[in-house]
């Protein structure tokens, strides 16, 4: 099933010109990743769900809905994480010169396919 | 530095753009914030959210973080990286304006940058004591034999009342600040006083001397790795998934030569405890453990 997970990864690496992805269980646990030599999977996994299960309380507390995606810029490229349904987060690691209008729609296309595949 | 000059810097972008909640953060931990609507748990979230994300920087080599940025229908939540230990945290309600936040995020960055050598020291030394503490009591674990037995009776409650002794005539908060810092020492004594009673109500453990002598004879190391496994467990369940990241680095700086046995099992059990701010969890999680560990 991983293998299954790591070809969806690989797939979205190529279609976005995304430089990683790691698609992470809620308890921050890396399911499957394709990550470059730079990122830490633990600890991208680990954080990555940390940030969005707390911005979700956040938000809870706000009465405000759910927080679905929170991106974080850095000199060097962006960190996006998305929630797929109640059971995974997905992480994606991208350039600085992302169109991130595009690794949007394809992260959105990636998440389908994974929400399919997780039932 | 006084505080009261952080409050007038967040004054101007509080007034301008009328957050639910802006805060200057250093490692994770607030130094002042303001807000519409007081709300303990939403700022211990959001809190733990720029604590979280500052990792960051240490999770992808090179990231050097720039802002955290999440927007739903009618609200967005900015982290502004000033450094990588000092951020700005904004949350809006409304229809999310990034440009905007961004904008006003900067200003104050700009403004804070002066007073970041006084931010950490004042992290330095009014919020890390917790930290040096904890350190305190790993370095010392294997002659306090106090320390394993307040793990399991819950009572660790006195080494937590230390941490916010501010002299008075330093921070001079306005409204706000002194309403957080003092409803923080207050929670963090009722705290430890709920756990204290908790534990002598729910709970009649055994004292490190009877525990000690149920088993005189050399630890199996395998048993020990066992019970931090089901341990690990249990901590994940109560923290949730950064649980698995901060187990392991708790148990890489505590087991560093083959050293565990029963003593630096129990030192290390509290030093687990005190990572848990939720007072409810913290008994709970006492709770669940305290079967492994009158098993030592």
């Amino acid at each position: 099933m991983a293998v299954r997970y790591t070809e969806i990864l690989e797939e979205f690496i190529r279609d976005s010109g995304a430089d990683g992805a790691v698609l992470v269980s809620v308890d921050g646990l890396a399911i499957a990743s394709v990550l470059p030599s730079t990122a830490d999977e633990d600890r991208v996994a680990a954080m990555g769900a940390a940030i969005l299960s707390l911005g979700e309380r956040v938000t809870s507390e706000l009465r405000k809905g759910n927080l679905e995606q929170l991106y974080i810029k850095g000199s060097t490229g962006y960190v996006i994480f998305t929630g797929i349904k109640d059971v995974a987060v997905l992480g994606v690691l991208a350039p600085v010169n992302a169109k991130l209008g595009l690794l949007l729609m394809e992260i959105q296309r990636t998440i389908k396919k994974l929400e399919q595949e997780l039932g | 530095m006084e505080i009261k000059i952080l409050e007038e810097l967040l004054n101007k972008p509080f007034n301008d753009i009328k957050p639910y909640y802006i805060g200057i953060f250093v490692k994770g931990k607030v130094i002042v914030s303001k807000y519409i609507k007081k709300s303990e748990k939403l700022e211990d979230y959001f809190s733990r959210m720029v604590e979280r994300s500052l990792e960051i920087d240490t999770a992808i080599k090179n990231f050097n973080a720039e802002f955290l940025f999440s927007e739903g229908k009618d609200f967005s939540i900015m982290i502004y990286y000033i450094t990588s230990e000092i951020a700005i945290g904004i949350i809006h309600i409304g229809k999310p304006n990034f440009s905007l936040l961004k904008i006003t995020a900067q200003d104050l960055a700009r403004e804070l940058k002066k007073y970041e050598k006084d931010l950490l020291i004042y992290y330095e030394e009014y919020l890390k004591p917790t930290e040096e503490q904890s350190c305190l009591e790993k370095e010392n674990y294997q002659t306090d034999i106090d320390e394993p037995e307040k793990v399991i009776t819950g009572q660790f409650g006195e080494n937590i009342q230390k941490k916010v002794n501010i002299p008075e005539d330093i921070l001079k908060p306005t409204e706000d600040v002194s309403q957080t810092h003092e409803s923080k020492e207050n929670n963090i004594i009722e705290n430890n006083l709920s756990s204290e009673s908790n534990a002598e109500r729910e709970y009649n453990a055994p004292s490190i001397n009877e525990t000690l002598e149920q088993n005189q004879s050399e630890e199996s190391l395998s048993d020990i790795d066992n019970i931090l496994n089901e341990i690990e467990k249990e901590f994940i369940k109560i923290v949730g998934p950064f649980g698995k990241y901060l187990f392991k680095k708790r148990k890489e700086k505590f087991f560093r030569k083959d050293n565990a046995n029963k003593f630096s099992v129990l030192i290390f059990v509290q030093s687990l405890v005190e990572e848990i701010p939720e007072i409810k969890k913290r008994d709970l999680f006492i709770e669940n453990t305290k079967k492994f560990l009158s098993s030592l």
